[in-house]
């Protein structure tokens, strides 16, 4: 290999730092946007690998949005290797708008935190944070019917404080008299783990049993059941033997792992792996022709330059490789841009995607993108290099370049 | 004085391989803009074209979808019986159904499970829908019977949903003894006797009662004095509002989702633009200088080198349309968020799309156009001849 004139590389880069610029940027832009659509399908990914592979979801069979009768309770926790259950209902309240959307389940305030205590904190409660808040918090909610827990992002997102009343509105629990109903904020928890969404308010079931029973509702049931199993016991035995009890009704239930349930939901949002590769398929190539255009664009305007160093003497791979080097190194630039911003903006998009509690940028995709910088540069790279090498210098030494 | 239009195209002409990869990239955006907006086209259009302006259907107060509405027997009654804007048949009958809804699991071909909407509907269900619905393979279910029939797209994509197959809803084995065909999204439901649900699935309440109501009924002044009424309180709307109403969260979403990809994958295409056109400009420094030395003016050549981008963009939201076409007219299912269930439709690309898809390319074009055709009109005539 003879010598390559390096030093063109950096110049020829400054010297046109427009078509520099926009080549990296387009890149930086391309390549943001496909860590973007990836960590969208990671993020489901990671909210069904995330899951307790020792908890149990009971729901209806039938559908769900049908609820289970109150006496499940225990006949489930009559089935060996089950070690605690909860209740969990939807409340499908609004608070104020729709468009402030947010979860809310009634659940056993004695239970529902212990049994959950892998995946949140109480880390606030009436006397503040610090050791003991979760102890005075849930001290609180037993104290209060209307107590509710809720996520800091709750707190962070409508200023909700411990101690203030929040009223929701009822879309599934309509009150007679037409009102909201009320809740104590008692504490506030903090997620231990991606995929548990910090946007959440869990309250008392038996508020909720209550006050519909004074309105003439007698069997309010519960929308789902959470199990935690015992140390060694086999999921599969417990779910079938579960399931079993109630196999002749009065409702059928479909008891699922976690895992299984949270794929329920990711697969309900349909063919979203399919939709973001048809995006990214698309994102790729468009990058793909900008580059190559701006490439064999830079190459053509420099036939004049890559005669004179043919002239001079410089074999053709050393002119290839000057244009290859320089393709290369704007995509990868560009990539380094688009990566990084994509990590950069990992933390404030997961706080406004509420869809995607678990958007978080994993160093593989943002590697990913850089490994797709890199092809990018090496293929815009090679039609301009074989063009340059296969100039004569006396036809490029001719052309007004 | 302008210069001619053919200017331009020759210009696109002569650097075609780079004006292509130029449109490609456009066209790229385009499609990816387009075939969202299709499938949101779908889905609205899908809910929209079922839903008739003389049908009402009464929901419990509060209630934004029949998912979360229930009204009790007695209420119905009274409510069918009682109400004068509910248009009655020759024999004085009214023209009104209870029905009870509920999204059920089914498992789809590929083994996935997802919610499908039941629809536990009376005789008079059908005679209010008339001609939209019809059987097109076995019979309809006999009323008093556990017979379902199932949607056509349904049958299509679930397990378990052709004629001769069993549905069992929680105990009770249902027979499938027909496939539907009915306008809009509730062709895409699972019918069978109201009673036999009921009892089925252990339903207390209807979800809702749909009347036919008189022509000239004024949806508002109604609501405002159903909201009023002591006996049987509901909500009233029109089946044309309500059905627009149910794709609203969905739609919101689709609409952000392509705008936040066009934003997104735009700003490289017009970057993408601007390359092609900064290397024409310098290209043609020379000719440049020419034009103006001959007395074209500095607008003349901002507009010519303009015209050029949009010509590439024009030609790039063209090809762009031509990718999403194949895929009008092309069935789907998703989840719908307002309802969630799973929706069948079909994907549409509509005249409107098309226009705004082109649109959205030229739009481009002229934006990745606007630097360099400026960078040309204040080159100075002298330096400009003096390049080469």
């Amino acid at each position: 290999m003879g010598a390559t004139p390096w030093k063109l590389v950096p110049r020829n880069l400054m010297a046109h730092k427009v078509r520099s610029g926009l080549t990296v940027l387009s890149v930086a832009i391309a390549l943001f946007l496909l860590c973007f659509l990836q960590t969208i399908v990671t993020s489901l990914d990671q909210a069904v690998k995330q899951a307790d592979d020792n908890r149990l979801v009971v729901q209806s069979a039938v559908s769900l949005f049908v609820n289970l009768p109150l006496d499940y309770q225990a006949k489930i926790e009559s089935v060996p290797g089950v070690d605690a259950t909860s209740k969990m209902t939807w409340f499908g309240a609004v608070y104020q708008d729709p468009s402030n959307f947010f979860a809310q389940f009634a659940v056993d305030h004695e239970r529902y935190f212990d049994l959950y205590s892998k995946e949140m904190e109480i880390v606030e409660g009436p006397n503040g944070s610090g050791p003991g808040a979760r102890e005075d918090a849930l001290a609180a909610l037993a104290a209060e019917r209307r107590g509710c827990i809720i996520g800091r992002g709750l707190q962070r997102d409508f200023g909700f404080q411990v101690g203030d009343t929040v009223p929701l509105l009822p879309s599934i629990y309509a009150k007679n008299d037409g009102s909201a109903w009320d809740f104590v904020v008692c504490g506030v928890y903090e997620p231990l783990k991606a995929n548990v969404d910090d946007r959440t308010l869990w309250f008392r079931h038996d508020y909720l049993k209550e006050t519909m029973f004074a309105q003439g509702v007698e069997d309010l049931g519960v929308s789902t059941y959470a199990v935690n199993l015992a140390p060694g016991a086999s999921a599969p035995a417990v779910i079938a033997q579960i399931d079993g009890l109630f196999d002749a009704g009065p409702q059928r239930t479909q008891t699922v792992t976690e895992a299984a349930f949270q794929a329920i939901f990711v697969n309900m949002m349909g063919n979203l792996p399919f939709l973001v590769g048809s995006v990214g398929g698309a994102v790729i190539f468009a990058l793909l022709f900008s580059v190559v255009n701006t490439m064999s664009m830079a190459a053509r305007q420099r036939q004049h330059e890559a005669g004179i160093l043919k002239a001079l003497g410089f074999a053709n791979g050393a002119v290839s490789r000057v244009f290859f080097v320089e393709s290369v190194l704007i995509t990868f630039t560009g990539g380094l841009f688009g990566a990084g911003l994509a990590l950069l903006t990992s933390e404030p998009f997961r706080r406004s995607f509420s869809m995607f509690p678990g958007y978080q940028v994993l160093p593989a995709t943002a590697f990913g993108a850089l490994g797709i910088s890199l092809v990018v540069g090496v293929l815009a790279g090679l039609a301009p290099a074989f063009s340059a090498a296969r100039t004569s210098p006396v036809a490029a030494l001719r052309s007004e370049g | 004085m302008a210069l001619p239009l053919s200017y331009s195209w020759r210009n696109v002409v002569v650097r075609r391989s780079s004006a292509l990869l130029t449109m490609l990239g456009i066209a790229l955006t385009v499609a990816v803009f387009g075939g969202i907006l299709a499938l949101r086209e779908g889905l609205t259009t899908s809910f929209e074209v079922g839903g008739a302006s003389d049908r009402a259907v009464y929901l419990r107060p509060g209630a934004k979808s029949e998912g979360e509405s229930g009204i009790r027997r007695e209420q119905a009654e009274i409510l069918i019986k009682s109400r004068p804007e509910i248009v009655r048949d020759a024999s004085g009958a009214p023209l009104a159904a209870k029905e009870v809804y509920l999204a059920v699991y089914m498992k789809t071909l590929d083994g996935g499970q997802t919610n499908v909407p039941l629809r536990g509907i009376e005789p008079a269900s059908l005679t209010l829908l008339g001609d939209d619905a019809r059987i097109v393979e076995g019979r309809w279910p006999e009323w008093g019977s556990d017979e379902v029939v199932i949607g056509k797209p349904l049958a299509k994509r679930m397990q378990n949903a052709n004629v001769g197959d069993t549905l069992t809803l929680n105990t009770t084995p249902f027979k499938v003894v027909g496939i539907y065909q009915c306008l809009g999204a509730q062709g895409g439901e699972v019918w069978g006797d109201v009673e036999r649900m009921m009892e089925a699935l252990d339903r207390p309440f209807f979800q809702r009662v749909i009347a036919r109501v008189k022509p000239d009924t004024d949806f508002d002044a109604l609501s405002d004095e159903l909201a009023e009424d002591k006996r049987v309180p509901v909500d009233v709307f029109s089946e044309k509002a309500y059905m627009s109403k149910q794709t609203g969260m969905s739609g919101a979403m689709f609409a952000l989702l392509a705008g936040l990809l066009t934003i997104i994958m735009g700003a490289s295409a017009v970057v993408g633009a601007m390359n092609t056109m900064l290397a024409a400009v310098s290209g043609r420094t020379h000719e440049i200088g020419v034009l103006l030395a001959i007395g074209y003016s500095r607008a003349a050549i901002f507009t010519t080198f303009l015209l050029e981008s949009a010509v590439i963009g024009l030609f790039g939201g063209l090809l762009g349309l031509l990718l999403v076409l194949p895929f009008d007219g092309m069935e789907t299912g998703l989840v719908n968020w307002d309802t969630f269930t799973d929706a069948s439709f079909a994907l549409r690309v509509s005249a409107g799309l098309a226009v705004k898809s082109v649109g959205l390319a030229f739009l481009l074009g002229i934006i990745g156009g606007a630097l360099p055709a400026w960078r040309a009109s204040r080159m100075r005539p002298v330096e400009a001849l003096r390049s080469l």
